[in-house]
């Protein structure tokens, strides 16, 4: 196992090369678009991560209420944290492939509002996690991420409604990818994924030495103030 | 057109370095505060000789269970496992005062008779959801210290007496 | 005592609390009203114009001044530890939960009532769709509010700076429910779309958190 983590990182490092190398050169140059539509093969993979990575934490969540797990709330703290990051990446492609293809930095659009929603109920779970006191703070950041998990349905069809009633310019959707694009898509996403374990994995060894050394300074204390006596 | 290219490549990474540097000078901290406290041992044993002494005058005393605890968990850090590992630990570190009180019975005695207590707790007394759901064992943790401490004094309000010999409410 | 019993006199304990002090309720009153008054001021719209805002404007001054109301809903119930109490007490949780989720649910209301002639006046409103749907968008959202917001009171009254951690939780759970009553009062006010839709959607998320809420409400209250 503790050489799992260099191979995984060397493995990560040369996809993600590898990834970048296909989504400048190999891919097909879009029609209509050009070449900035390569921005895809980074926005998408990260989109399709977070994603995952959120419904971890959901998983991760109901676990812990179910079996009180440390374990589970580490992993559910992580993958909201690593989520969010991703999120981040994709909020911020996305505004910059729009804005040369349609001319905005922004529209209300049924994806981007979305993630936009989900960004900011997932930093509210974070904040939680910060501002709660120490003991109960996983019992109310798995409470909370259930209540997030109920809220994507309905934010997905409150926007959809929203749409429906406030055109805007049509974008993506419909038309066949092209198999080169989708090629270089799945190897773009699968260097991202590799990046994305060998970040939550360091990221849970620093939780659980966090952990560690709170509770000692904890005992110490304790021990400290007993023996002075 | 490139520019913009180039400049979502560029933002993807800039925002992943931050957050891995961020990680990584909190890792850096954690890496310092943990070398030394493992380099503590010294201080620790004088700790637990002050203590073995108080265990001598207030036998039964409510500290002593939080004191037992905090040297489970402290020797559960530094790597020991069940009970008869903990006593080595305490006999080879600090003989005298164990052999004195026969420390390697009284320990794994007071364990079982938390489960015990536990086991056989007044229905009254509503449990905390940890220990309902490990079937009555408790780990020695920040939390079980104070609920221990509770739990004591819940019994003695309700002008019951908690034997810790024979482990039951009287 | 049954659940309903325990939820009834919770509630009529609450509700006397308040007639007594009026705390909850002035406060909410003067926060709309200034909400009200600086939105008319900054925007100074026309008829028509304000046709279109209008449901977006209500349903913000309502949201921020609910949450005062809803800060104080368990912030009342810490002092003398009588939180704990009710923790200790046999009494099941969720009529308490029910109990204080009422009560907010009353004051919101006759804010809302007393409001809403405010906004008629400084707005120049009249609806053109179907006006007996309001009360029906009015109800919904102000128990998605509410509900969410009682559950969410009492997991920030366990952090620190606690006032400040309500909105922060609430507000982004609440987006599709603040769309659905801001778009329903808008349908109505305008008479362009119909408003059903969204009246739908607010009775699925009011369903659909009410139900949670009332699962996940013990655990909450007996988080140590």
């Amino acid at each position: 196992m503790k050489r799992a983590f260099p191979i995984l990182a060397v493995l990560t490092a040369v996809l993600l090369s590898y990834a970048l190398y296909q989504a400048l050169e190999v891919a097909p140059t879009e029609a209509t678009m050009g070449d900035v539509q390569r921005i895809f093969y980074y926005h998408v993979p990260s989109a399709w991560t977070a994603f995952l990575l959120f419904l971890t934490n959901f998983v991760a969540s109901v676990v812990y209420l179910i079996r009180r797990n440390t374990k589970a709330d580490i992993v559910a703290l992580v993958s909201a944290e690593v989520g969010v990051v991703f999120c981040t990446v994709v909020l911020v492609t996305g505004p910059i492939w729009a804005r040369p293809v349609w001319g905005i930095w922004w529209t209300w659009d049924l994806r981007l509002t979305l993630t936009l929603v989900l960004w900011l109920i997932y930093v509210s779970y974070l904040m939680l996690r910060r501002f709660s006191s120490s003991g109960q703070t996983p019992l109310m950041a798995a409470v909370l991420a259930v209540f997030g998990a109920l809220d994507v349905p309905l934010v997905y069809f409150s926007i959809w409604y929203f749409r429906t009633q406030h055109p805007s310019p049509v974008i993506g959707g419909g038309g066949s990818l092209d198999p080169r694009m989708g090629r270089v898509l799945l190897i773009n996403w699968a260097a991202f994924l590799c990046f994305a374990v060998l970040v939550c994995w360091s990221r849970y060894r620093v939780e659980r030495l966090q952990r560690e050394v709170e509770e000692t300074q904890a005992l110490e204390g304790l021990l400290e103030s007993r023996g002075a006596r | 057109m490139n520019s913009y290219l180039y400049a979502a490549y560029a933002a993807t990474w800039i925002v992943h370095i931050a957050y891995l540097s961020m990680v990584s000078r909190r890792y850096a901290r954690l890496r310092r505060e943990s070398e030394l406290q493992m380099s503590l041992p010294d201080e620790f044993l004088k700790l637990v000789d002050a203590l073995l002494h108080q265990y001598e005058a207030n036998y039964k005393s409510q500290e002593f269970f939080q004191s037992i605890g905090c040297l489970f968990e402290f020797a559960r850090k530094r790597g020991f496992s069940g009970t008869g590992e903990l006593v080595q630990f305490l006999q080879g570190n600090s003989a005298g005062a164990v052999s004195r009180l026969g420390l390697r019975y009284e320990v794994s005695q007071h364990v079982t008779l938390f489960e015990k207590v536990i086991l056989e707790r007044n229905p009254a007394l509503r449990l905390h959801d940890d220990v309902r759901r490990s079937g009555g064992t408790v780990a020695f943790t920040d939390y079980s210290r104070d609920w221990l401490q509770d739990l004591v004094r819940t019994i003695e309000y309700h002008g019951l007496h908690w034997d810790p010999v024979s482990g039951r409410i009287l | 005592m049954t659940t309903s019993s325990l939820t009834r006199a919770t509630l009529a304990k609450d509700l006397r609390l308040e007639w007594r002090s009026k705390d909850a309720i002035n406060s909410m009153l003067f926060f709309a009203l200034l909400v009200v008054v600086i939105f008319s001021f900054s925007f100074n719209p026309t008829a028509e114009e304000s046709r279109q805002i209008a449901g977006g404007l209500v349903w913000v001054a309502f949201l921020f001044a609910a949450v005062v109301a809803l800060n104080q809903t368990w912030a009342r119930e810490l002092r003398n530890q009588v939180l704990d109490a009710y923790r200790v007490s046999p009494a099941p949780a969720n009529s308490l939960f029910l109990a204080k989720a009422f009560g907010n649910f009353i004051f919101v209301a006759v804010l809302e009532a007393l409001m809403t002639p405010l906004f008629i006046v400084f707005y120049n409103l009249r609806a053109l769709g179907p006006t007996w749907q309001l009360p029906v968008v009015a109800a919904l959202g102000t128990w998605a509010l509410v509900v969410n917001g009682t559950f969410f009171a009492a997991m920030s009254i366990r952090t620190r700076s606690r006032e400040i951690m309500l909105p922060l939780l609430l507000f982004p759970i609440s987006i599709p429910a603040v769309l659905a009553m801001v778009e329903a009062t808008s349908a109505i006010l305008s008479g362009e779309y119909s408003a059903r839709p969204w009246i739908a959607l607010l009775a699925t998320y009011d369903v659909v958190f009410t139900t949670g809420c009332l699962l996940l409400f013990e655990t909450v209250l007996d988080a140590e």
